[in-house]
């Protein structure tokens, strides 16, 4: 058969989609409120003869049964001392068998608390707030996610991604760690943009309406089966750690010219300016030195480079710079802008002077 | 949860009472029951145990069991007995009774016993039928004696 290949493909597509139905395993499973009818038939036969049949039914309403998971996604969030809306990741799903709202609640770890990530909870972020990932890419876009303050409507077997933004404060050093722990809060959905109110569990007997039966694991800092599911997601400081050190080196004297040369008025001195950053710091950027000479010396003409390799305490190489843009005779001052500096790398600005 | 249960039985019990001098055959010929109840696991001095409770606090993955009881009220023997009951929607049959009943996994079309079926795999190919996908049950009894009675009963598991 060669004809209608693409309709074949279909409805061989559509008959192994309702193949797979009966066995599809759901999460969340048959929802709340749903009747579950069991009836019987008893057919008979009377003297060879079939009788009317009998049948017999029940039925039973199942009940609300509360279950969700919330994980932190991810590495730990890396930020600057001092940056502001910085988003930690987290996935909230519910797997009720119910449409519920969540009510989001995240606080500071106490100092010395472990992190998610292995950490020591160092310092406390500010300016809490809650976003959802409104375009779905698992990536926090400011302007373009919603914020808000609850979860409206999860549907069972859905899930949310959330992002818990904050404020790292300016004293916060490298590598130190603010640990957070978001809390879900299962309330009764049912109404868009309305938040339900917190759901208890039923105690002591059955009733005629939807029960409410928790049975949700423990949390970071919540109980099994108490409605609520916690979380602990982290920042982490990265600063550079910049170092700056002077170096100078005698390069020659009027006298003994560049053998043995001696700290005499007229000797021609190197002073190299070494930046370097720590390992494990974040990289340095937008790097600036200015060194204003003293009276006592005077610069050197063209003698300026920039991004000089510095290894021990004297520079070589680098970029030659311009002393239109390098030195200002007005205020005798060396100046300019080096490159980034990565952890455990160093930079350098080199330039003369002789000694007056 | 709320609980609807079978009147059958109550009707016929009742009818039964009030008009004692009925002849047997006005009566229903065969009085059935259907019950369910829950199997719940309780745990008394660190040692669990399951109990059969009336249905509360019913939630997906709870266990049911159902059980279907019949009396005849002929004083003839009833024949060609066929009990069938298909699982009801929103649970799955937990276990094949070990045979103690047919099975099927088409909706009533066809019978047997399930580890003889088979379904499909979704992917062209079949695969042998597990207890969830059983769709419909059969008790089949050749004859029920004058007023005799019996019990049946099934597991499932609620979706």
């Amino acid at each position: 058969m060669k004809k209608f290949p693409n309709t074949l493909m279909t409805s061989v597509a559509m008959v192994a989609a309702l193949a797979l139905a009966p066995g599809m395993a759901q999460a969340a499973g048959t929802l709340a409120g749903s009747t579950i009818t069991n009836t019987a038939s008893l057919n008979f036969q009377v003297g060879g003869i079939s009788q009317t049949a009998q049948s017999a039914s029940n039925s039973v309403v199942v009940d609300r049964k509360v279950n969700m998971t919330l994980v932190n996604v991810g590495a730990t969030t890396t930020v600057s001392p001092g940056q502001t809306a910085a988003a930690t990741t987290w996935t909230l799903t519910n797997t009720s068998n119910d449409t519920l709202d969540f009510a989001l609640s995240a606080v500071n770890q106490t100092t010395g608390a472990t992190a998610q990530h292995g950490g020591t909870d160092a310092y406390d972020v500010s300016n809490i707030k809650y976003y959802v990932d409104t375009n779905a890419n698992g990536v926090y876009d400011p302007g373009t996610d919603t914020q808000v303050t609850w979860i409206d409507e999860l549907a069972p077997d859905t899930a949310k991604t959330i992002f818990v933004v904050s404020d790292t404060p300016l004293a916060a050093t490298n590598a130190q760690v603010s640990g957070l722990v978001l809390t879900a809060t299962a309330e009764a959905g049912g109404a868009a943009a309305t938040q339900g109110a917190v759901l208890t569990a039923t105690a002591g007997a059955n009733t005629a309406g939807v029960d409410t039966v928790f049975a949700d694991g423990a949390g970071t800092a919540d109980a099994a089966n108490d409605g609520k599911i916690s979380a602990k997601g982290d920042y982490t400081v990265a600063a550079a750690v910049l170092s700056v050190n002077k170096y100078a080196t005698l390069i020659s004297d009027p006298i003994n010219g560049t053998t043995n040369p001696k700290m005499i008025p007229g000797a021609v001195v190197e002073y190299c300016i070494a930046v370097s950053n720590a390992a494990g710091a974040a990289t340095a950027t937008g790097l600036s030195v200015a060194d204003p000479l003293p009276a006592t010396v005077t610069y050197s003409a063209s003698t300026v480079f920039l991004n000089a390799t510095v290894s021990g305490s004297t520079c070589s190489a680098g970029t030659a710079g311009s002393d239109a843009t390098n030195y200002n005779a007005g205020t005798t001052t060396v100046s300019g802008t080096l490159s980034n500096v990565a952890a455990g790398a160093s930079t350098g600005l080199r330039f003369r002077v002789t000694i007056n | 949860m709320r609980k609807m249960l079978a009147k059958t039985l109550l009707a016929v019990v009742a009818a039964g009472v009030a008009m004692p001098a009925l002849a047997a055959e006005k009566l229903p010929a065969i009085a059935l029951l259907n019950e369910q109840q829950q199997d719940k696991v309780v745990e008394e001095n660190g040692l669990k145990r399951h109990v059969l409770v009336t249905p509360a606090k019913v939630v997906p993955g709870d266990h049911m069991v159902y059980s279907l009881s019949y009396k005849s009220n002929l004083s003839v023997p009833l024949t060609n007995v066929e009990l069938t009951d298909p699982i009801p929607a929103g649970t799955a049959l937990e276990d094949d009774g070990t045979g103690a009943y047919d099975v099927s996994v088409d909706g009533g079309k066809t019978w047997g016993k399930l580890s003889a079926l088979s379904v499909s795999d979704g992917k062209g190919a079949s695969r042998a039928a597990q207890a969830g996908d059983v769709t419909n049950l059969r008790w089949v009894i050749p004859q029920i004696a004058p007023g005799g009675s019996g019990k049946v009963s099934f597991r499932a598991v609620v979706k």
